[in-house]
């Protein structure tokens, strides 16, 4: 994570905050799930659009903003760098995300197929992933990084 | 004894460690601390509560910095209080 944890000026240092802004992020990756199931228009580039989004400007990660620092092990256009328990905490948090990512998808596929041939479902279950791969990380990070202790900075 | 070696090998053990007396002796915040062994100020944080164990590089660089040796820093058990070193109690 970042060492200031600000967020549209808001502080995000405190756990429960950051807890508060993971389910918010989520209730609306949700409603915009069930929007995209219940149309039927090939409109699933919304969602990974969305997804883009939340994790360019929010949980962080993968540019200048957001929460996380950018996953990079050497220095994003001169930025914070992580350290080696940044490292662990991010390989291991992916780790985890892989291993469900991938049930997730081989039961979305097979629920596809004979005998079950739900082919909605199995919809779902691809769209679902289009939002939790590449989300998930960085919201168990900071679903999970105790509160910062901000009285030792300077 | 077998027990013990198997379960340090598997179960990441806690590592105790004197890095917050250390760290107070010298009058260094977290933040210098951090700044000249490479590590975030949180690291520093999560290894004086012992919340994290560092690499042994991260060792090392610790050592070479407090100029003293690892194992005065970092032990499995716990340091014991400096009254009841054996030196100080005879």
């Amino acid at each position: 994570m970042r060492n200031h944890m600000t967020l549209l000026g808001m502080d995000m240092s405190r756990q429960s905050r950051r807890r508060a802004l993971v389910l918010t992020v989520y209730a609306l990756l949700l409603v915009m799930w069930v929007l995209t199931l219940s149309t039927h228009g090939s409109n699933e580039i919304q969602l990974l659009l969305a997804a883009t989004i939340v994790n360019g400007f929010v949980l962080g990660g993968y540019g200048k903003h957001g929460l996380i620092k950018p996953f990079v092990t050497r220095p994003f256009r001169a930025g914070p760098v992580n350290d080696e328990r940044d490292r662990e905490r991010r390989d291991r948090m992916h780790f985890n995300v892989y291993r469900f990512m991938i049930a997730l998808f081989i039961l979305g596929y097979f629920l596809g197929l004979r005998p079950f041939q739900l082919p909605q479902v199995s919809r779902a279950m691809l769209l679902l992933g289009i939002i939790l791969g590449p989300t998930l990380p960085q919201a168990l990070l900071l679903w999970s990084e105790p509160d910062v202790d901000v009285e030792e900075i300077g | 004894m077998r027990k013990d070696s198997t379960r340090l090998q598997t179960e990441n053990p806690r590592i105790y460690n004197r890095l917050a007396v250390l760290r107070a002796e010298r009058g260094l915040s977290r933040q210098a601390l951090a700044e000249a062994v490479g590590v975030n100020y949180q690291t520093v944080g999560f290894l004086e509560r012992g919340d994290y164990n560092p690499s042994l590089s991260l060792a090392f660089a610790l050592s070479e910095y407090f100029g003293v040796p690892i194992e005065a820093i970092f032990s499995p058990r716990p340091f014991q209080p400096l009254r009841t070193w054996p030196s100080q109690a005879s």
